[in-house]
């Protein structure tokens, strides 16, 4: 890869920016400078305006938004453009990536349409030439096989993104604003866009601008960083030593919780310890089937079902912590939702302390569910809005019979305070909490009927790393003290490692390995074990090769 | 594709199937005796029982539920009980003035509803965007005969540009006819127009903060670009799915404006039908009603699968 050394007149210079929404200011005095060919990271927490530095950028600000200060692109002043002006430069000059590939595509129009649109605007082409132009573009960005006339269902995630990535670099700009282009995306996935985007970097001389939570992906990626905390540049400088030396205290802040370890256990519980010990598992899965019915091919024939878990098997222990990772679709869910009787299995034996669950009565299942609690990864989609947390947290308790009221309250008020909240929460509602309170609120609800097992469905995916840090602590102690079981399922390899005892890898609805968390991040056996690991993002491993280069 | 269509037209007949049934019912429940109206109140049992044999009156339901039936599909709607003419023919010529007042009434209302709703949505919060639906909340709450009365005072009589009633007939020229119907059209299309493009504009506003909405931005086209070619085809599913609601309602709004605008269309035709205790006649024209109905709705279902790729994929 060839990128400029040299110091050259930055492509994009924002200086002094302020931004406020309405009466709330967002932005305070932000610099920020990127140099073209070259890659700048931005990171920071949610709320810390990365994306809306971006947008101002842009100028697609949200409505009522009131900037100042400047922005200097190719020698212009983007905030004296007027709206034509603007739409002149947007997607020719600088071009922009968004995060989520399944809704940033028009459904109804074709990708080719999509990417043409783009290119007839800004080249005025006819739409012939248009259409071949989308073709070479498609071809950058690795869809070399994908016809035109494809519409954004029939692609898969990654092939979105790689369509948002054609219709911002259609036009060849000069910087690439990309927000989050990897979040929602499997780690495989991750790093092959990631790998485009660079390519794309180096090939055509362009700067990029990658907006990223995740450290490792900046470090990894970025040439320059800059630091955002609260609307304001807490540190900015060259990557490696910007992350190697951690001036800033936030910085180092933000680079330990990202690598963050909860203390482990002082006598793990592994599968082969608890079989060598002879004990009785407290979850015994068997031959597990799972099947979703097929989408109908033919007018006369049903179709033939989806098999979505293809018999895996399975204990687990008290006290144990059994990661399960895969990509997404490969069953994880659908195997929680089983064991959770939401759902019911096709064939095979699921057995909870002795009891067998595959074919129970809802009788014996709410029985069995007192003891089997789960929390799910959206703290606040999970929450009915209208509900206090007195109620919303004590709901599992109608699988408790005969506890007077005040006992209810009790258990609930015991439950806050395991996970650090406060008997005065009790009348508040989910919205007055933040995104780490939000799951420490559905860790509460779980603990409130003394579980011994605790499926815990992506718990830390959609919260920042400092907050992960604490909820990585809060379900290792809970752990060492009531000795739960957790069925930790995560598509986040690094978080894991960090916490999981043993570990299930699944891929197309099956375990293709399994073994001592310690041993299988240390030796993989399978190659997609390998590949997983591989295109985890390691914070620690992107700055020992960068400063080695 | 071909397995949607099956599936959509399947579903067709059946509802079709059920509505004569419950046409035919609800009519055998509804009290009044065709052969005493037909021959009047001093007519003697004799004749009655001679003329209901006549008119089959006397076979049980069943039997006469499935003559009427099995005629419907060969397109045999039997004879009226006082025009004594086949029924056929009679709604024959009163479609002719029908149909096109719906056609047209809800023609007007798209024309005028989506460019409006569109336009509400570009501004939404600001003056023009409060003033047009002020202006929808007054149109759904005016009853469309006042309105219809209004407008007959206004252009009618007051400019003298249209004729306040009647129709001339297909056969006085194109033109000619169709004046008589713009008045009509224009007092069936405006409650519609004011719901449809309410439903224009809140579904515009939701698509408009898609994600792909800003995609489209990113890429250089500029807001009214963005609303045309991404929001409006988007939104267009829920405004169809108003628009075959709609088409009962016009249906059955021309039974009262053709009263006021004296114009021989069904809904005159309908309406004498009951006060005579025509019952084939009602069955009749109710059955073409409600087909007209469910087939409007079947090209609505089919007016989404062309705009939304997703649904054309149901099929495979």
């Amino acid at each position: 890869m060839t990128r400029r050394v040299l110091k050259s007149e930055p492509l994009l210079a924002i200086e002094g920016l302020d931004l406020a929404i309405g009466e709330t200011p967002i932005l305070h005095g932000i610099d920020l400078s990127i140099e073209p060919g070259r890659i700048m990271g931005l990171v920071g927490e949610s709320g810390s305006g990365k994306s809306l530095t971006a947008l101002a950028a842009m100028q697609l600000l949200p409505a009522g938004a009131k900037v100042s200060g400047a922005i200097r692109f190719d020698g212009r002043q983007l905030l004296e453009l007027d709206e034509p002006a603007m739409c002149d430069l947007r997607g020719d000059e600088i071009g922009m990536v968004f995060q989520e590939p399944m809704t940033a595509l028009n459904p109804v129009k074709s990708i080719g349409e999509q990417i043409a649109e783009g290119i007839r605007l800004h080249a005025g082409v006819d739409r012939a030439t248009a259409a071949e132009r989308a073709r070479t573009t498609l071809e950058q960005v690795g869809l070399e096989a994908m016809p035109l006339t494809r519409y954004p269902h029939e692609l898969s995630g990654g092939q979105r993104q790689r369509v948002g990535i054609a219709i911002a670099c259609a036009m060849q700009p000069k910087l690439l604003i990309a927000d989050e282009p990897t979040t929602a995306l499997d780690v495989t996935i991750q790093a092959q866009i990631l790998e485009l985007l660079s390519a794309l970097v180096a090939d055509n001389d362009m700067a990029l601008l990658l907006i990223s939570h995740d450290l490792g992906v900046v470090a990894d990626m970025a040439d320059d960083i800059t630091v955002l905390k609260d609307g304001r540049v807490m540190e900015a400088g060259p990557t490696v030593p910007v992350l190697k030396r951690r001036r800033h205290p936030y910085t180092r802040q933000l680079a330990e919780a990202s690598t963050h370890a909860p203390a482990k256990p002082a006598q793990p519980v592994t599968s082969a310890g608890a079989a060598r010990d002879g004990l009785e598992p407290l979850l015994s899965v068997r031959e597990l089937v799972c099947e979703y019915p097929g989408t109908r091919t033919s007018l006369f024939s049903r179709p033939s079902p989806f098999r979505a878990i293809d018999r895996v098997s399975f204990d687990l222990f008290t006290g144990q912590t059994m990661g399960l990772v895969g990509e997404s679709g490969c069953g994880k869910s659908t195997l929680a939702r089983t064991l959770l009787g939401l759902q019911r299995p096709a064939s095979g034996a699921i057995e909870f302390e002795g009891e067998a669950l595959e074919a129970a009565d809802p009788d014996t299942y709410a029985r069995a569910r007192r003891h089997m609690q789960v929390v799910f990864q959206d703290p606040y989609g999970s929450f009915n809005p209208r509900h206090k947390v007195e109620r919303l947290v004590g709901e599992p308790l109608h699988l408790v019979p005969g506890l007077a009221a005040d006992q209810k309250r009790d258990r609930v008020v015991t439950a806050l305070a395991s996970v650090g909240l406060s008997a005065g929460d009790l009348d508040k509602y989910p919205h007055e909490f933040s995104g780490g309170q939000r799951q420490r609120l559905a860790i509460a609800r779980a603990l409130v009927t003394e579980p011994r097992l605790i499926i815990a469905d992506e718990p830390v995916s959609a919260l920042d790393v400092s907050i992960r840090a604490q909820i990585l602590d809060l379900l290792a102690e809970l752990r060492d003290r009531l000795s739960v079981a957790y069925l930790f399922i995560s598509h986040d390899l690094t978080v894991v490692r960090v916490l999981c005892d043993d570990v299930l890898v699944m891929k197309d609805g099956r375990f293709i390995e399994r073994g001592s968390a310690e041993e299988l991040f240390a030796a993989p056996r399978e190659a997609y074990t390998r590949e997983l690991i591989a295109a985890a993002p390691d914070l620690a491993a992107a700055i020992e090769r960068r400063s080695a280069a | 594709m071909a397995y949607f269509l099956v599936r959509r037209l399947g579903s067709l007949i059946i509802t079709l199937g059920v509505a004569t049934v419950v046409i035919f019912a609800v009519l055998e429940i509804v009290p009044g005796d065709p052969a005493l109206m037909m021959l009047g109140v001093n007519a003697n049992e004799e004749n009655l029982a001679a003329l209901r044999e006549q008119m089959g009156l006397h076979l049980p339901p069943t039997t006469r539920y499935w003559n009427w039936v099995s005629g419907l599909i060969v397109g045999d709607f039997g004879t009226s009980y006082t025009y004594s003419v086949p029924v056929a023919e009679l709604i024959g010529e009163r479609l002719w003035v029908s149909l096109p007042l719906a056609v047209l009434a809800l023609l007007l209302s798209t024309v005028i509803a989506i460019p409006v709703g569109a336009f509400a949505a570009a501004r939404r919060g600001r003056g023009g965007d409060a003033g047009v639906m002020g202006l929808t909340q007054l149109g759904i709450a005016i009853p469309n005969f006042w309105f219809a009365l209004l407008l007959v005072y206004v252009f009618a009589i007051t400019f003298r540009v249209v004729p306040a009633g009647g129709f001339p007939g297909w056969q006085a020229g194109f033109w000619t006819a169709l004046t008589s119907l713009v008045l009509p059209a224009i007092a069936l299309a405006l409650p519609q127009a004011a719901i449809l493009s309410r439903v224009t504009r809140s579904a515009l506003l939701e698509t408009l903060g898609e994600d792909y909405i800003r995609t489209a931005r990113a890429k250089g086209l500029s807001r009214s670009a963005v609303l045309w070619r991404h929001a409006l085809t988007n939104a267009l599913i829920p405004v169809f799915t108003i628009l075959g609601l709609q088409f009962a309602f016009l249906l059955a709004g021309t039974i009262i404006i053709e009263n006021v605008f004296y114009l021989p269309g069904l809904g005159r035709l309908i309406f004498q039908a009951i006060t005579q205790r025509d019952l084939i006649v009602v069955e009749s024209v109710v059955v073409l009603l409600v087909a007209t109905v469910i087939v409007i709705n079947f090209i609505v279902d089919i007016a989404y699968a062309w705009v939304d790729p997703r649904l054309r994929a149901g099929s495979r």
